[in-house]
């Protein structure tokens, strides 16, 4: 029962991290219609801006994810400037934005390798802080981080749920044309869906960073099944869905190492795991737990 | 730069060239943006490997076998993913190669691990399975020297082989593809609807371009093993299966002869990188030039889409992307 | 006796709102039949339903006998019920020709076919072309055989569409708005072949179109649709002359309408 409840409080850690990232998905999809493949490599983008200010400068970590988080909205408002207003201009479409999202992808990871290089690199907190609840064993870092993510997964729902602004986003990612009829600023809603995207993603990275107590270039990267297969899962199109479906992809990865499931699933398994549950919601219920826009 | 070294990309290039036929049969004619096309190259490979070293099959059974397996794979592949839109699929299918990569490396017993192929008898023997091709390869050496009159290396006889066994590629790709099975894929690339509507089962043309396309990649699979007669899953990196798409893209939609020139184009650049012997080149380390390597490609992907989306060498009215 | 295409009650919802709400009716075989309606009321939804394109979440659709309702659109095709679209799905990156002969039956488009009887797969294909040739001519755009059908106008990729499905030598067509965007003369002599057809090979034909005059003049039977739900059925003059029409049409009865604009009902 113990390995269970830890088994569960991990699983929330993973998920908290999967809701944020895929939340920012999401919102990309949904109101400029791309799939951004480089999406992951924004979080690993965040997750090295705080490097440098924790490791490079000396920052504390507060101040670090803070950095991190305005450095990664400010390469996402550069990105969209500088690549996908000038490829809408030109009419791409779907295939080719993919293309160049992966295009982009390669970019940004060459240039964090680039910069960084390829070593493994580590917050400085004290990762042998732990904390016992209940006898279930939580780090100072991911009781931090599901914190933190948690909060922001709240704050995130709220502010999509309750303010004009949330609003205006969902009635973008219903219809572009729509939202522009009804008079609104498509431009600058794009501006700022791109900081709020940034801000999840920078702060994602940190958080993934942080929970995996060391990590290299391919931090996003590593994420990329997961993160899409949350927003699978939650339902394409729907933010809200992503955040319920990287929090059920946390929890499920988890919980299915279990002993008490079948003996449970070695965790090495654990890609597998998500990639089945992907197949099985595709196969299931393809337009996902929230979903309405079409997958397929 | 010697004849060896030039033998050695141009085999490269060649591999890559089978290997790009079968994602340009898949995504160029089919319009199925396949991501994952390496674990198909995997499947080849790993699945001759472990027939010739455990099971001692014969090397040209066990290559048969092989391709059959690649086919099989990529049947397999499109049940799950046959109804997902095109950046889904695309998302899907890396995560299966990924998975496929996945097992590579930690299914010890099965494949070798990460060590890789000189593993598959376990850590006491040092297993290979390149016997029977090394001594085919060396007739072929004997004979070309017979032809050439003068000595050829190894490279260049691997060089024949590859680009005869691209050309017998080409010889059997073409004409499916022009015929009127090759017409359903087009349509069914352009307008799946409409092609439905005119009674075409577009589910099993698709499931048939993601197999046979397969195939292809595990016959590259199997020249890769036999040129290297080593390997290891780091081998098969995603990395590979852009590398293809670079080839496919440059090729330009529906051209099966343009995918081998788009193949050396993309050898010859590849390799170039290493004559950056100028500077600023000259200050950046191996891995650094690795890097650069890699926002060079991503780069020239984006231009691509931002000009010339139909491909270097393709045609700008039947143009695939959109 | 039965008639060729039997539609019984047919209910589909988007959204919570109902396209479709108990939709019934009868196209007699070797017939010409009109489905109208105003904007909204459900044609297109149904067509896609009864071609296979989509599923109904109630009721059943018959063809020939044989019950078609939850079958995939491929599958209603072969059975012989071919359609065209509402916002023509003409292949542009194909050519003209290309488009035609995609549609015939042809064993070359089986892997096994191409391999064991070559010969007479190119047989097949030399009197595919043939008759694509016939078709092109048909519909009047032999001219244009070899250019890439993106290249065509509205109204060419309207005909190109219609020689395409006829290819396919069905014993039902649905037409989804033939006449949008082509050229009056064009539309008629579209029209002239709808009847031809229906003359020399017994082809049934079931037409949506917003032209009222056009319905009016080419079908013996029309089918009048309003808020999901088939209102009349009748010969022309009957259903010219009925209030609900009338009502239906002029929105006395607070139906969401605008006069025949030709725009697309969902």
């Amino acid at each position: 029962m113990l390995q269970l409840l830890q088994l569960i409080v991990n699983g929330l850690v993973e998920g908290s991290v999967y809701a944020l990232g895929a939340a920012g998905i999401s919102l990309v999809f949904g109101a400029l219609r791309i799939v951004n493949f480089a999406q992951v490599d924004y979080l690993t983008f965040g997750a090295f801006a705080a490097i440098l200010a924790n490791q490079g400068w000396g920052a504390d970590m507060v101040f670090s994810t803070l950095f991190a988080l305005a450095a990664t909205a400010a390469l996402a408002l550069l990105i969209e400037f500088v690549l996908w207003r000038p490829m809408r201009r030109r009419g791409a479409k779907t295939m080719s934005l993919f293309i160049t999202s992966i295009g982009l992808a390669f970019i940004l990871r060459g240039s964090i390798l680039f910069a960084a290089g390829s070593g493994e690199r580590e917050y400085r907190v004290n990762v042998f802080q732990a904390y016992s609840i209940g006898g279930i064993r939580v780090s100072e870092s991911q009781l931090i981080a599901v914190a933190v993510a948690l909060s922001a997964i709240v704050a995130t729902a709220v502010v999509l749920a309750r303010t004009d602004f949330g609003r205006a986003i969902r009635g973008l990612a219903d219809s572009v044309e729509l939202a522009s009829v009804a008079g609104v600023d498509v431009d600058r809603m794009v501006i700022y869906i791109w900081i709020l995207v940034g801000v999840l993603a920078g702060l994602a990275g940190v958080l993934a960073g942080l929970i995996q107590s060391s990590f290299d270039a391919n931090l996003g990267f590593n994420l990329l099944l997961p993160l899409f297969a949350a927003v699978i899962i939650g339902g394409v199109g729907s933010p809200f869905g992503a955040l319920l479906g990287g929090l059920a992809l946390g929890l499920i990865q988890e919980v299915s190492t279990w002993s008490g499931f079948f003996g449970g699933v070695n965790p090495v398994w654990k890609p597998a795991t998500a990639f089945a549950v992907l197949v099985a919601v595709l196969l299931w219920r393809p337009q996902g737990l929230l979903g309405r826009a079409r997958v397929l | 730069m010697s004849l060896d070294f030039w033998s050695l990309v141009g085999a490269v290039s060649g591999i890559y060239a089978i290997f790009a036929l079968g994602l340009q049969l898949q995504f160029g004619y089919t319009g199925l943006p396949n991501f994952g096309h390496v674990a198909s190259m995997a499947v080849g490979a790993y699945t001759m490997a472990i027939l010739v070293v455990r099971e001692e099959v014969p090397l040209w059974g066990a290559s048969l076998i092989a391709i059959a397996a690649g086919v099989a794979f990529g049947a397999l592949l499109s049940l799950p993913t046959l109804r997902l839109r095109a950046e889904y699929f695309a998302i899907a299918t890396i995560a299966i190669s990924e998975i496929v990569r996945y097992v590579a490396l930690n299914e010890q017993s099965l494949t070798g691990g990460p060590i890789g192929t000189s593993n598959l008898l376990g850590p006491t023997q040092v297993a290979e399975y390149n016997g029977e091709w090394a001594s085919f390869q060396a007739s072929v050496q004997a004979w070309l020297n017979d032809v050439v009159g003068q000595q050829v290396g190894s490279d260049f006889t691997m060089l024949v082989i590859v680009w005869v066994v691209v050309l017998v590629c080409l010889l059997v790709l073409t004409p499916m593809t022009h015929s009127p099975w090759g017409r359903v894929l087009r349509a069914i690339r352009e307008d799946e609807e409409a092609t439905a509507a005119l009674g075409k089962r577009v589910g099993w043309y698709k499931l048939q371009s993601l197999a046979i396309g397969s195939g292809f990649g595990a016959i590259a699979g199997l020249l890769y093993a036999f040129e290297f007669q080593f390997f290891s899953p780091d081998d098969f990196d995603p990395l590979i299966t852009f590398y293809a798409w670079l080839i496919v893209l440059i090729a330009g939609a529906a051209r099966m002869w343009a995918v081998p020139i788009g193949a050396l184009i993309f050898g010859l650049i590849f390799s170039g990188t290493r004559f950056f012997d100028f500077k600023p080149f000259t200050y950046l380390d191996a891995a650094q030039l690795s890097y650069v390597r890699l926002m060079i490609i991503g780069a020239f992907l984006i231009a691509l889409m931002a000009w010339r989306p139909q491909g270097l060498l393709g045609n700008r009215d039947a143009m695939v992307l959109e | 006796m039965t008639a060729l295409l039997e539609v019984r009650d047919i209910v589909k919802h988007y959204d919570g709102i109902a396209a479709v709400s108990g939709a019934t009716l009868d196209v007699e075989k070797g017939s010409i039949t009109g489905l109208i309606g105003p904007n909204g009321a459900g044609k297109t939804t149904l067509f896609n339903i009864v071609s296979g394109f989509q599923r109904p979440e109630q009721g059943l659709v018959s063809f020939g006998g044989a019950r078609i309702d939850h079958q995939s659109a491929d599958r209603v095709a072969r059975a012989g019920l071919v359609r065209t679209f509402q916002e023509t799905k003409a292949l542009t990156k194909m050519t003209v020709l290309d488009n035609m002969m995609l549609a015939a039956p042809h064993p070359g488009e089986r892997l096994t076919s191409l391999v064991l009887r070559p010969r007479r797969v190119r047989q097949r294909e030399r009197e595919v072309e043939a008759k694509a040739r016939e078709m092109l001519g048909v519909v009047q755009l032999e001219d244009h055989a070899d250019q890439y059908a993106g290249t065509l106008s509205g109204g060419q990729r309207k005909l190109l569409e219609f020689g395409r499905a006829l290819m396919v030598e069905p014993k039902m067509v649905l037409l989804d708005e033939p006449m949008a965007g082509v050229n009056p003369t064009l539309g008629l002599e579209l029209l002239d072949l709808v009847r031809k057809l229906r003359d020399s090979r017994g082809t049934t034909f079931l037409l949506i179109e917003h032209n009222l005059e056009v319905v009016m003049g080419v079908c013996e039977l029309i089918h009048v649709m309003n808020e999901g739900a088939v209102i009349a059925s009748g010969p022309p003059a009957a259903v010219r002359s009925n209030p609900q029409v009338i009502d239906a049409y002029l929105g006395t009865r607070g139906a969401s309408v605008a006069p025949i604009s030709g725009e697309a009902a969902p």
